[in-house]
């Protein structure tokens, strides 16, 4: 459940992770990599904006909490999300296993 | 070279990708290569000419580029926009004037996000005023809306708009005069050290003023890295939007808290003329302004403005206000918002008016240097001038009437309970203050079409018309 991991960029690092996931566990270091790979996809990916006019350091740094709070709760909506698709899943498996002992028992 | 260099508007500066320039009374905006593409991109969407439709961008139409643009730049586009009557300032305009460029801007912005499109910056300059009516004049401020993209007009937008807003809003301080001195704006960093913390805690208040106050200084500490954070972070447009409709409902609520001291907002109602003088002014303004039909009129002394409105009524196309009192002017500017007069009244000083200032003292030009007017009129103005201030009669005169080739100056006497009022508590020294000397010094200046007395007191308006200028020097002035 790699998508838990505590990164600083959490909304591209869930996008790393979607890739990484059939990868299975990997050691440490692995991870480290990947975590700067997150890096520097996020920085090919989103180059800011700029103008003409020097935005301010406050106004900037608020913006950027207001973005990583925005972030995490995407975050945890996804997180939600998984979690129900997950039980959903066992659900729908545990809805299959009774169906196919059905049909076994039924021939 | 040189001579071309001279036409380019001195404050049109910051935006390396345009330029603005005054080729014999056309504007034109001359634009680089590097933001052809956003506006090629803006007139595809059509956002250019629903904006102008609309009435919230100056008309602009595409034109041919000016010969000799030079200076070191290349046009690919040029602009021509429709020039106003008059450019007003900020720090000139009353409380509700800067509120309603303050809301117009939030409500541009948010509508053109919906659109795909953003404003790259936020300063209220490129809001200007027809009537009462904010207008935007820059095009290159308007892009294309990047995904993630912060708002970088923000701080701006505090600065110019909100923190002076708030100045009067909750400190009962007119902010014309920090205004002017600080022609960027309020620094959030200053008001957030003014407010007491019982208004720093109001959630608008907080959010936009004290937080990017405390984070400025964590940053000028070197604590964080605002750099890295906007490499690092994007801004979802749901929050991007959140931040304007928030900062929308913050000053949607400002209301300017009156100001104890103002002596001129009650006049009107309070002033000692019998109803009989108001309506022989009244009768005497209206036609002064049906006969000359001035295009941009000028009310000195404009109080809450009604007299601009008799004269819009009768026949003046524009008329701009200057008031001292900024609660006076806030009242006169809801009026014509009320009303929807063609009045634009502004906070202006008339003994010290607005000056040159700016880099190279170019950038924001004095009231004088943009007082086009031709027709003015000033009501009960002169005696406060020369007696409440000290001006020399002859001087006070000579500028009254050079303020406008013709127009309407009432003279009050010294016996009238209103100097009587500015006379308690000091000496006469005004020995040449009487109705036959300003006759006379106006008659010096100029011709007096007519003449009337419209008070016990003594009260006299004089018409005046400055004589036209010798045909042979007039393609020299």
């Amino acid at each position: 459940m790699g998508f838990v991991r505590p990164t600083p960029f959490v909304d591209l690092a869930r996008r790393t992770v979607e890739i990484d996931e059939s990868a299975g566990p990997r050691p440490m270091r692995q991870a480290l990599l990947s975590g700067l790979g997150a890096c520097g996809l996020c920085l090919f990916s989103f180059s800011p904006a700029h103008a003409y006019l020097d935005a301010g350091t406050g106004s900037i740094l608020l913006q950027a909490i207001i973005g990583a709070v925005a972030a995490g709760m995407a975050v945890l909506l996804g997180l939600r999300g998984r979690i129900s698709a997950i039980f959903s899943r066992l659900k729908n498996k545990d809805a299959k296993k009774a169906n196919s002992s059905n049909e076994a028992g039924e021939t | 070279m040189a001579m071309v260099a001279a036409r380019f508007d001195p404050a049109s500066y910051r935006d390396r990708r345009g330029r603005v320039l005054d080729l014999d009374g056309r504007i034109l905006r001359v634009i680089a290569a590097d933001a052809a593409e956003d506006v090629a991109w803006l007139e595809r969407e059509g956002l250019l000419a629903d904006l102008v439709a609309s009435r919230r961008l100056i008309p602009t139409w595409r034109t041919e580029a000016p010969a000799d643009v030079s200076d070191g730049f290349e046009a690919t586009v040029t602009l021509e926009h429709e020039r106003l009557p008059f450019i007003s300032y900020p720090y000139e305009w009353p409380f509700s004037a800067l509120k309603a460029a303050a809301l117009f801007h939030l409500d541009l912005h948010q509508d053109l996000l919906s659109r795909g499109a953003s404003l790259l910056d936020a300063s209220a300059y490129n809001v200007q005023f027809r009537g009462p009516r904010p207008i935007m004049i820059d095009v290159l401020s308007l892009r294309p809306y990047r995904e993630g993209e912060y708002w970088l007009g923000h701080q701006q937008f505090l600065d110019q708009f909100l923190n002076p807003l708030l100045l009067r809003a909750l400190l009962g301080v007119p902010p014309h005069g920090l205004y002017r001195g600080a022609l960027e704006g309020v620094p959030t960093a200053l008001l957030a050290r003014l407010l007491p913390l019982r208004h720093k805690l109001r959630p608008g208040v907080f959010f936009n003023v004290v937080l990017p106050a405390r984070l400025q200084r964590l940053a000028a500490k070197e604590r964080v890295d605002a750099a890295r954070a906007m490499r690092h972070r994007r801004l979802p447009k749901r929050s991007y939007l959140a931040m304007l409709a928030g900062l929308r409902r913050t000053i949607a609520k400002l209301e300017a808290r009156p100001d104890s001291v103002s002596s001129w907002r009650d006049y009107p109602t309070t002033c000692s003329y019998e109803v009989a003088e108001v309506e022989s002014k009244r009768r005497f303004v209206a036609e002064y302004a049906e006969r000359m039909r001035p295009r941009l009129m000028l009310d000195l002394g404009c109080n809450t403005g009604t007299y601009a409105a008799v004269a819009l009524a009768a026949g003046a196309a524009e008329v701009i206000g200057v008031e001292n009192d900024p609660d006076a002017a806030d009242q006169a500017f809801r009026q014509a918002e009320k009303e929807r007069l063609d009045f634009l009244p502004l906070v202006i000083d008339a003994v010290d008016p607005s000056p040159a200032q700016g880099w190279r003292h170019l950038e924001r030009r004095s009231f004088a240097a943009r007082a086009r007017f031709d027709g003015m009129i000033a009501l009960a103005f002169a005696h406060h001038l020369a007696i409440g201030r000290n001006i020399p009669f002859d001087q006070l005169v000579a500028w009254l009437v050079g303020l406008a080739p013709h127009g309407v100056i009432e003279f009050v006497p010294k016996s009238d309970p209103q100097v009587q009022r500015l006379l308690r508590l000091r000496d006469d020294i005004f020995s040449d203050y009487s109705q036959e000397n300003f006759a006379a010094l106006l008659g010096r200046f100029a011709g007096i079409v007519r003449q009337e007395t419209i008070s016990a007191s003594g009260r006299v308006l004089y018409w005046y018309e400055r004589p036209a200028p010798p045909s042979s020097r007039a393609g020299t002035s």
